[in-house]
């Protein structure tokens, strides 16, 4: 079971009550460590049905967590939990802020390519995220002009995707860009093709983001192809790839590459389970998504 | 002798011009390169939930224990 801290601690909820009630219960030399200096419950939690606390570890290395798992099951046969109730209304009752069945989701991944030498592994593997676009900006895409004309991609569109998808995630949770921190973003598209059950589009353009400390930057240029229906006003297809320079360390990513590096991003719509439950990380941080939506 | 050597340099620039397109990756192929390996997504396949309360009524019935893996942000989702 995978859960987010903004969701699960921090929103109402029969799950957020349930876990807090384990988090305060559990104690681990790692967890004690965290609650000492805040009130951070990130980690590996290992307990029974009934809430009973067996382990707990914040430590990724795979064999330090094999072990943890290893001690909590012999804890938890020789301390077998209690049967407990869990009702209908517990597991219904909503926990995360999802997509409305209208909105299209994109999984959006981050790499740096090359990874410089002498960096840290942390830079080696993808950031990953979600991308929500909206039917309300389905529908302009679908009053746009004839083929082969241009124009512009909806605003808040273009700028959503450059205030929170065109960035460096690789390493951990990234600083998002405010909109004052967005130079650029200026995206044209074409329609392509146009028949009654599909309009197909490509975008193109360029994007240029600096943090007002100075320290932080990203800049370059996006291409995709977006398919629509227009007879239910719904996104069906997004592809989308930006490669730029950035630069810098976030708040909680440090160990960048030094200096200017090559990043990046693939955008790929997405229809499973997970892409329609799991909310971009802006929206989970905000617990809404009407900064998202608007994100002027 | 300028004509025809004309025409085999049009013919060699045509199909260097060839090459060229034929080497320029697609976006589909900038995107794959970008996407994570099967090995990135190893853990991916251990078969996680979301829902917790749902997920204690499975386990309370399968007789296991819970793993839960709490982060800033779903780890399914967000870095």
């Amino acid at each position: 079971m995978t859960g987010d801290t903004h969701e699960l601690q921090f929103k109402r909820s029969p799950a957020q009550k349930w876990f807090m009630g384990i988090y305060h219960r559990t104690s681990a030399p790692l967890l004690d460590a965290q609650k000492s200096f805040s009130n951070d419950s990130q980690g590996m939690y290992i307990v029974g049905p009934d809430g009973k606390s067996y382990g707990y570890t914040n430590d990724h290395d795979p064999s330090n967590i094999q072990e943890a798992m290893n001690g909590a099951l012999k804890r938890y046969h020789a301390d077998p939990p209690k049967t407990v109730e869990i009702s209908a209304n517990e597991i219904d009752a909503p926990f995360a802020h999802s997509p409305a069945p209208s909105t299209a989701v994109v999984r959006v991944y981050s790499r740096i390519r090359p990874v410089p030498a002498g960096c840290t592994w942390l830079n080696n593997g993808p950031g990953r995220d979600f991308l929500w676009v909206y039917q309300d900006e389905v529908k302009q895409m679908l009053c746009a002009p004839k083929p082969g004309c241009a124009f512009k991609l909806p605003a808040a569109l273009a700028l959503r995707m450059a205030r929170y998808h065109l960035m460096d995630n690789v390493r951990g949770t990234p600083d998002m860009w405010a909109a004052s921190e967005v130079k650029r973003a200026d995206f044209t598209a074409r329609i392509t093709g146009d028949t009654p059950a599909l309009r197909t589009i490509s975008f193109e353009g360029r994007f240029e983001m600096a943090s007002s400390s100075g320290r932080r930057g990203y800049s370059g240029r996006i291409e995709g192809e977006i398919g629509l229906d227009p007879r239910t006003a719904m996104l069906t297809r997004f592809r989308a790839y930006a490669a730029g320079k950035a630069f810098g360390d976030g708040t909680y990513t440090p160990n960048a590459p030094k200096g200017r590096y090559n990043l990046v991003v693939a955008m790929v719509e997405a229809h499973d389970n997970i892409a329609r439950t799991v909310p971009p990380e802006a929206v989970s941080t905000e617990n809404r998504d009407t900064a998202y939506h608007h994100p002027n | 002798m300028f004509a025809v050597s004309g025409a085999l340099f049009a013919l060699a620039l045509a199909s260097l011009n060839q090459k060229v397109i034929a080497q320029t990756p697609s976006l589909n192929d900038r995107i794959a390169n970008v996407l994570p390996c099967a090995a990135e997504e190893k853990w991916a396949t251990a078969g996680w939930r979301t829902n917790l309360m749902a997920a204690r009524l499975e386990a309370q019935k399968a007789r296991k224990p819970l793993f839960l893996w709490i982060m800033v942000g779903n780890p399914q989702g967000c870095t």
